[in-house]
């Protein structure tokens, strides 16, 4: 009971920052922009993390630029949808009890693991 | 009020009412009794309300049994109060299947054990934190978000497994990876600004 009625206050916070960086992302270009934060792993290795290219994805998915998106960061534009059901699953669990059962197998949670994994390795061998 | 079906040997009959069944008597060996409630036909021994009613053999303390069965007719009403009375008798006793009398040590059991679907409920899954993992790892530019990854793969795992302790540890190293990951990221800030 009481978790419950300190979680409406954080997800208003929440909620609230995600449209203020929304807002910023789609008024400036990370890509142009110096006063975007730099990938660490990317400057200290050379090599790009699974992250690298999510803020200018984003960018360009504020500007309808889907396609633009994709070649920044394709898992991230890909990973979106499930990352929308999967944080909001409290509220449609009770109604979809099978896409519930779907998203919290261990298959799931498993190949998102492999997934990223290969993302990093391959987008870095291919220049992804 | 509970009607009963009566099984004697091999012949069934019903429904009876209590009262219809209290000025009968019947043989020990081959009476089964069925009514609503019960999974199957009981030997009429095991029937409380109605175990009285078995005639008395010759050879048992007959006086010893009246005792007992008027202590468990006293108990009777009681149960048909709550019956269900509202609801309508249109059930029909399950098929019966050849039992054989249970030997007494397995009638405590057959009586009083819990049915198998009342075992302790499953517990909630603990927050795999998947979803803050994957946010981490795709923003935060940390190896930690991968951790966390990981992380909530195995309480996922362990959870869906049945192993609910180990769940729940992995579940709040997570939730550690994440707090961490984000830290890290949010300190890191001004260094990755400025001078990267």
């Amino acid at each position: 009971m009481k978790a419950r009625i300190s979680k409406g206050p954080v997800w208003v916070l929440v909620i609230a920052g995600v449209a203020a960086l929304a807002v910023v992302y789609y008024v400036f270009d990370p890509s142009i922009s110096h006063l975007f934060p730099k990938c660490a792993f990317h400057s200290l290795t050379g090599f790009q993390c699974p992250g690298c290219g999510s803020q200018r994805a984003i960018h360009a998915l504020l500007h309808g630029d889907v396609a633009g998106a994709m070649g920044y960061n394709a898992l991230l534009v890909v990973s979106l949808p499930l990352i929308a059901l999967l944080s909001t699953m409290k509220w449609w669990k009770p109604h979809f009890p099978r896409v519930h059962q779907l998203l919290t197998s261990s298959v799931l949670a498993t190949s998102s693991l492999i997934i990223i994994c290969l993302w990093w390795l391959l987008r870095n061998l291919f220049n992804w | 009020m509970t009607k009963y079906w009566i099984r004697e040997n091999g012949q069934q009959s019903g429904p009876f009412s209590l009262e219809e069944l209290q000025l009968r008597t019947f043989a020990k060996g081959d009476t089964f009794v069925w009514h609503k409630g019960l999974e199957g036909w009981m030997h009429i021994e095991n029937v409380p309300e109605l175990a009285h009613l078995i005639a008395p053999e010759p050879a048992a303390e007959p006086e010893q049994k009246a005792v007992e069965s008027e202590a468990e007719v006293s108990e009777t009403p009681k149960d048909m109060e709550e019956a269900e009375e509202a609801e309508v008798r249109e059930s029909t006793p399950p098929l019966f299947h050849s039992m054989p009398t249970p030997p007494p040590y397995m009638e405590q059991p057959q009586v009083t054990a819990p049915p198998m679907h009342e075992q302790a409920p499953k517990p909630e899954c603990p927050p795999t934190n998947l979803v803050a993992a994957i946010v981490c790892t795709l923003l935060c530019c940390t190896p930690f978000g991968v951790a966390g990854i990981v992380c909530a793969v195995l309480t996922q795992n362990h959870y869906n497994a049945g192993n609910y302790e180990k769940a729940r540890k992995y579940s709040q190293w997570s939730d550690w990876m994440c707090i961490l990951s984000v830290v890290l990221f949010f300190l890191s800030l001004p260094f990755t600004i400025l001078f990267l």
